[in-house]
């Protein structure tokens, strides 16, 4: 017999497990607020799962409303209600292409903001998302970070470092912005996180519903967030030059493992692209980020040790390489192993994708060679084994047989052979063993010669 | 995956409550090490956690910079991320040492129990004489370095009246990352458990003062043990065979160190990787939970799964020894009495560092950094950013 004696299953500490809405409001009164900003703390609270779904602002906060004065508390308010209100007028052609100054000042302030700590981790395996709900913005960047391997988001980036940081922005190209300044026009509400009144330009970095795993999210108050009707009303006005506004998500911002450094490269890039944009730059590139490939660190090293077959090359379009026979194949954009888009594929069983080379491109092999890919298998527990053959124009085969059991393969080499039968590649097919339809991704397929004449591997 | 090497059972200590008995000579060869890095990341792992263990880890410092060198490689080249520490008694940290952790990212821990008394209450050379003076300059040496690192002490029933005064002067002393643990297997008694309740209270009221002045910390139990309730989802079992491996000298896979220590439960070897026949029969002997933890009102906060402590206490992996249930009981409920306080009270840092997920690397920034391999000063500069 055991001398353990259990506490009784009824103990439970007298401190939450997780913060009830009442528990939120009581914490975001005012005394509180002096210390913390509410965004910090409501930026917290979200996507937790520890909430219990209800923090808003607005339970503390009331919306503002025209001439009112929010909690939010900006003292100045933005009037410009009245529709007949004349276009704005030009900002001038200060930009950082035209401008060596400006460039200069720009990329030392991103510098700053950024810190010494180079690129974050994640950025290296992230690819660019773009968001054109504006229509009459540029689009706006955010990095779309894979999750796996039990990796996941906390929270979003630092809102508060983002909003100054585009504040600090708007300086350099000699936009001085009041913060928190209510907008009220036909059709959308909501309080700018900072607006230059004379100009008519300012931003708003808009904060996500809050919500629980399972439960239906819980509205932010209108100061924070534009629904898809404001959106709607307030791009018209965009459209029609009354008002100029840089709207991001920061939704779209994650934080990644505590990677804060990857979103808020991204969002800085979003916020130089519209600053030069409305400074009449309208030339925004939407495969770079701060003037880089995404990942560029280690995709350009990568790609040096692994070019890619003629066709996946960067961001050609690797189709007309591909055949399917049995199956369907499209280019996505939902997945990527470098760069934006990758090539879908639904195999059904038996069925097979054949990469040829393009005929003025003809791939020559070392003995020594490697096999390396991105492939990416999606849906919970999905595994696959998959065949690759690689041919040469004598018909003599590599087969390589490579599962997938984590469903995201890394960029590294799969296979190598020291003996490769053949001098000039003829295609390179892709087979599934399964007796089902299975869909992957696929991209950054490469044929290199292995280092030192590497062993087959087992 | 954690992976432990135990590089040598030699020791230049004799810790009174030390897992280890037998001091072999027995040292790890490099490619043993490496063949287990590679093993690891051919089987799909998509990180690794290096820990060197021993023995004392640092009698084999060429050996343990050499494998990180590979491992380093290895992860530039798999894209495996790689995190690597080294607990150590610090009488061989030198100029070069700290030099190479730096340039290898690996993390330090000094195991160091506090002030004199608690530190020779157990911590002993192998002549029988107490270790403070050695381990101090140690820990100098560290706080120059410059460098995250943490200090972990064992408290056991000889030098538990002397918790709090060595939790105060390791923290004024500049130590930032305060771990310990109990030593389960030692005689608590009623007269112990009590002490080391009113030891834990006052533990607590230094948590208290450095949450108000906003500082930046970990010190256990609290922080670990209220996350245990904040952040239950975010808790993680150790899984032996499955999340980690013990690998000891000669290549042999173990669950965890205990079983290594006591040549239990072979899993495989770095050659021929996991027997899973093995593996499946270590976790059946490890799935029953004892009747009395079914019902009990903390056993998701308890250490009663922990296979290595059930064996040094009872030499059963599924049988927690009664001193962990006594212990574990009085520390949650010290804890708890003070968080409840802090909760009432409104501590922005307790707020921040449990209920606001964003900020989840405020509770864990040490750890965090730990595995970045920033430097303390960096540590510092984004904890004042979180800390308004």
């Amino acid at each position: 017999m055991s001398s353990l004696k259990p506490v009784p299953r009824s103990y439970c500490p007298d401190y939450p497990r997780f913060l009830t809405e009442a528990d939120i409001r009581e914490i975001l009164r005012p005394s509180l607020l002096a210390r913390f900003s509410r965004e910090t703390l409501l930026a917290g609270a979200m996507l937790t799962g520890l909430t219990a779904g209800g923090c808003s602002r607005g339970a503390s906060d009331p919306a503002p409303a025209a001439g009112g004065q929010g909690a939010t508390g900006g003292s100045q308010q933005v009037q410009r209600t009245d529709a007949e209100d004349p276009p704005l007028k030009a900002l001038g052609n200060n930009t950082t292409r035209g401008s060596a100054d400006l460039r200069q000042r720009v990329d030392r302030l991103v510098g700053e903001i950024l810190g010494s700590n180079k690129r974050g981790y994640w950025n290296e395996l992230t690819s660019l998302r773009t968001d054109t709900t504006l229509s009459s913005n540029p689009a706006v960047k955010s990095p779309m970070i894979p999750i796996s391997f039990g990796n996941s988001y906390v929270g979003v980036f630092d809102t508060e470092a983002a909003r100054d940081a585009t504040r600090r922005l708007f300086t350099a190209y000699g936009i001085e912005l009041k913060e928190n300044v209510p907008i009220r026009q036909g059709g959308y509400e909501f309080v700018a996180d900072g607006f230059d009144l004379e100009r008519g330009i300012g931003f708003e970095l808009t904060m996500p519903d809050v919500a629980q795993p399972g439960q239906e999210p819980t509205a932010q108050d209108a100061s924070s967030r534009l629904d898809t009707e404001e959106m709607q009303a307030l791009d018209k006005d965009l459209t029609a030059g009354k008002i100029r506004m840089f709207v991001a998500q920061a939704e779209n911002y994650p934080n990644m493992d505590g990677d804060l450094y990857t979103p808020m490269e991204y969002y800085l890039s979003s916020v130089i692209d519209y600053l030069n944009w409305v400074h009449g730059d309208q030339v925004v590139d939407t495969t770079q980020v701060l003037g880089l490939e995404p990942g560029l660190a280690y995709a350009g090293n990568w790609r040096k040790l692994h070019p890619e077959l003629p066709g996946f090359e960067g961001y050609l379009d690797p189709m007309p390489t591909l055949k399917v026979d049995g199956g369907q194949i499209d280019m996505a954009d939902e997945w990527a192993g470098f760069g934006q888009s990758s090539v879908k594929v639904t195999l059904n069983p038996q069925g097979k994708l054949v990469y040829t080379p393009p005929a003025d491109a003809p791939v020559f092999l070392a003995q020594e060679t490697q096999f390396a890919c991105h492939l990416y298998v999606p849906g919970e527990a999905a595994a696959a084994t998959f065949l690759i053959e690689v041919t040469g124009t004598n018909d003599k085969t590599w087969t390589i047989r490579q599962e997938v059991e984590s469903r995201w393969l890394r960029p590294k080499v799969h296979a190598k052979t020291g003996d490769l039968p053949f001098e000039q590649l003829k295609s390179v097919s892709f087979s599934v063993e399964s007796d089902k339809p299975v869909t992957f991704y696929l991209d950054d397929v490469s044929l290199s010669r292995a280092p030192n004449g590497a062993p087959v591997k087992k | 995956m954690d992976l432990t090497f135990i590089l040598t059972e030699q020791c230049n200590l004799r810790c009174r409550y030390c897992y280890q008995k037998d001091f072999h000579d027995t040292r790890m060869p490099v490619d043993v090490a490496v063949k287990a890095i590679r093993a690891a990341i051919r089987q799909g792992a998509d990180s690794l956690a290096l820990t060197f263990f021993g023995g004392e880890p640092l009698l084999e410092a060429p050996a343990l910079f050499e494998i990180m060198a590979e491992a380093r490689r290895l992860e530039a080249e798999q894209r495996v991320p790689i995190t690597a520490k080294v607990p150590t008694n610090g009488l061989l940290l030198d100029d070069s040492i700290l030099r190479q952790a730096a340039e290898q990212r690996v993390f330090i821990s000094l195991s160091f129990d506090g002030v004199e008394p608690a530190q020779n209450a157990g911590r002993l050379t192998p002549f029988g004489e107490g270790s403070f003076a050695a381990v101090e300059r140690a820990l100098k040496r560290l706080l120059a370095w410059g460098h995250p690192f943490a200090v972990y002490s064992v408290v056991t029933p000889a030098n538990v009246k002397h918790l709090a005064a060595s939790r105060q002067y390791l923290w004024e002393s500049g130590v930032r990352i305060i771990i310990n643990a109990l030593d389960y297997a030692a005689d608590w008694d009623e007269r112990a458990v009590r002490e080391l309740q009113s030891q834990y209270q006052l533990v607590g009221k230094l948590y208290r003062k450095l949450l108000k002045r906003k500082e930046s910390f970990y010190l256990e139990p609290f922080d670990s043990r209220i996350a245990q309730w904040t952040r239950a989802g975010e808790s993680r079992h150790c899984t032996p065979g499955v999340s980690q491996l013990t690998i000891a000298p000669d290549g042999t896979l173990y669950g965890c160190v205990e079983y290594f220590y006591r040549r239990l439960s072979c899993l495989g070897h770095v050659d021929s990787w996991l027997n899973r026949e093995s593996v499946k029969a270590a976790a059946r002997d490890r799935s029953a939970v004892p009747e009395e933890c079914r019902d009990c009102g903390v056993r998701e906060r308890c250490n009663n799964m922990c296979a290595c402590i059930n064996l040094r206490g009872t030499g059963r992996v599924n049988m927690p020894p009664e001193s962990l249930c006594l212990t574990e009981q009085q520390t949650l409920f010290t804890v708890d009495d003070l968080a409840q306080r802090l909760f009432k009270e409104r501590v922005p840092g307790f707020l921040l560092k449990n209920y606001s997920q964003s900020f989840h690397m405020l509770s864990g920034i040490e750890k965090l950094f730990e595995e970045m391999g920033v430097t303390h000063e960096l540590a510092k500069t984004s904890t004042s950013q979180l800390l308004p």
